[in-house]
């Protein structure tokens, strides 16, 4: 699989997207398409992190919600333009992705994997308790709807484009972060950080850019859902939704940016074609992310597309 | 209150102590930190009030079984999960036993139930009062499980064949190998040990603080602060660690905050990772740049 071959797919996937939502009148299924884009953005995030740069994060529920939150109290307090909130939160959900990724950037795989999960757990009992800023978990908080220059923006189909534009935006700064000089120098830092230093990359630099960029999308993507959800409370931030966007990278795809869209959709769709699923959910997540990780560890979809390769091989061998 | 303060403080660090010691054991022998050892916590705690909830079993016979039980979880999730995964895939090693962890709770929620479960204590009657402190005798339980299973641990690694065996691999898994050590074996025990002293762990916390199938992996990754503050690969370490996280939880808990008391043993977590990842007693060790 080649970079174009994942450009290709991830534009045909974003043409696909408005072609779906014109198919179908349901109101239902247009939402589950946008909170489809929704987890996409985030999901994109998380790959170049994991994927691209080999930096674990168990914790992009807090920047998830720092974008959420950020967006609601510029919103709501200061009466920002909606566009700017959102632009606003994912600053703010970036700018806190910066300053911890330089004490974090010391930390290899085990024990970052184990810091970032103590750093989501730890903005989740913020966002659970301080709720003279985010409404806790009763009664949480509510956002007006979204507006562009006074002009309501908020049905369904309205929001779709403007998620769409999101999702655009987001594929865009990660397909091309992945085709240049920097993307080269993060697959580098994942191969290995000495070897990466010994040729002139700044590591330190390189995974304080992957971790800042991978919260800005990630808190672009909160901000979004504030505007989706309109009323929410903390329990949309906390561990699970680290752990289902960890599963829609692994059941896409761990280094393409098609791969992370198309796993975030499954995610998002599974608990609407299974009844129940809610209850079996977790023991699926698990059961899946071990048999991925250990027969196919670049993604199901890449594991899927590179088996003929790797049986004709062995056929050969 | 400060002697209750202080008194509750070393039994919740003593059950951190436990839950360390698991991480402590497997990580001196596998060389990985397993995500999935705080469900073994759990899965004590749980299968304990599940069969004296609806089996109306006693008290020893339910702990004994749920503590087997979790040894057996234990060989399971490394013969299924871990024995051969690639070892040089660290992102895929904490992404499987991640897995295996989350596996464990929705087996837990699907078979057990999503109820709070409170099962009874070890013994029946009321607190022992001492100097203005009220002590259960669920907490003389808990520090005591904590000497006989340290007491144990130490006899098994120092006085036989197999623990000695295990520090060898822990030292140098190669030169181990050589020797005609198998490292595969003292995986296994290693992951036996962990799930029999974090199920222990578990049955014992559970009359205390209740047993939740989604607890997991806070216990786990308070018992991981524990591990690190003591030193990861050190099970004497893993008790001062435990026992340090614990005074610091009550001590917030009491005088400062009782929501933030977990953000506080968190951000020492991270201080500590961050500052002294070889732990408050452990030695420096060289980094590569």
């Amino acid at each position: 699989m080649t970079l174009t071959s994942d450009r290709k797919l991830t534009i045909a996937l974003l043409v696909a997207l408005p072609v779906a939502a014109a198919l179908t009148d349901n109101a239902f299924y247009k939402a589950v398409l946008v909170f489809g884009m929704i987890n996409a953005v985030a999901a994109v995030g998380l790959c170049l992190m994991l994927g691209f740069a080999g930096q674990i994060s168990l914790g992009q529920a807090a920047f998830y919600g720092l974008g959420a939150y950020g967006t609601t109290l510029m919103a709501s307090r200061f009466g920002v333009e909606p566009v700017l909130a959102i632009a606003a939160g994912a600053l703010l959900s970036m700018a806190v992705g910066w300053s911890i990724s330089r004490p974090l950037s010391r930390l290899h795989d085990h024990y970052l994997a184990m810091a970032t999960l103590a750093f989501g757990i730890i903005m989740f009992i913020v966002f659970a308790n301080a709720r003279s800023l985010t409404g806790g978990l009763d009664p949480g908080t509510s956002i007006a709807k979204f507006s562009i220059m006074g002009r309501d923006l908020s049905s369904m189909n309205q929001l779709f484009w403007v998620v769409w534009v999101g999702l655009v935006l987001a594929a865009f700064v990660a397909g091309n972060i992945a085709s240049n000089q920097i993307g080269r120098s993060l697959l580098a830092v994942k191969m290995s950080a000495a070897a990466a230093a010994s040729v002139g990359i700044d590591v330190v630099r390189a995974k304080a850019f992957v971790f800042a960029i991978g919260a800005l999308l990630t808190g672009l993507s909160g901000g979004l859902y504030a505007y989706f959800a309109r009323s929410f409370n903390a329990t949309s931030f906390g561990i699970g939704y680290s752990i289902e966007l960890l599963m829609m990278v692994v059941l896409g795809s761990l280094s393409r940016v098609s791969g992370a869209i198309v796993g975030a959709f499954i995610i998002t769709v599974l608990p609407v074609v299974f009844e129940n699923f809610e209850d079996y959910k977790t023991l699926t997540f698990g059961v899946t992310m071990v048999i991925i990780m250990k027969y196919m560890p670049s993604g199901l979809v890449d594991g899927i597309l590179g088996l003929p390769g790797r049986l004709s091989r062995r056929a050969k061998a | 209150m400060l002697y209750q303060i202080i008194l509750s403080g070393l039994t919740v660090g003593a059950i951190y102590a436990l839950i360390a010691i698991g991480f402590t054991i497997v990580f001196s022998t596998v060389r990985i930190v397993n995500f999935a050892h705080g469900e073994f916590v759990m899965a004590g705690g749980m299968i304990y009030a599940y069969l004296s909830a609806v089996h109306g079993m006693p008290v020893f016979p339910a702990v004994a079984i749920a503590i087997g039980a979790c040894v057996v979880l234990a060989l399971l999730v490394y013969e299924l999960g871990l024995a051969s995964m690639d070892k040089d895939n660290h992102i895929a090693q904490v992404m499987i036993t991640l897995g295996v962890g989350i596996t464990l709770k929705g087996l837990a929620q699907i078979f057990i139930g999503k109820d709070t479960q409170f099962p009874p204590a070890f013994s029946a009657g009321g607190p022992l009062a001492v100097g203005g402190a009220t002590i259960p005798y669920q907490m003389l339980w808990i520090v005591g499980a904590l000497a006989v299973l340290m007491l144990g641990l130490y006899m098994l690694l120092h006085h036989t064949r197999v623990g000695k065996g295990m520090m060898a691999v822990s030292i140098n898994h190669y030169a181990a190998t050589l020797m005609g050590i198998s490292p595969r074996r003292s995986a296994v025990i290693a992951f036996m040990l962990a799930g029999l002293i974090g199920g222990a762990a578990g049955t014992l916390l559970a009359p205390v603080a209740s047993a939740h199938y989604d607890n997991g992996i806070f216990l786990g990754i308070k018992g991981f602060a524990a591990a690190i503050l003591g030193g990861l690969g050190s099970p004497l370490g893993a008790v001062v660690g435990g026992l340090i996280l614990g005074l610091t939880e009550s001590v917030t808990a009491g005088y400062i905050s009782s929501v933030y008391k977990d953000a506080v043993s968190l951000v020492l977590l991270l201080a500590i990772l961050l500052i002294r990842p070889q732990g408050l007693i452990g030695k420096r060790l060289p980094q590569k740049f």
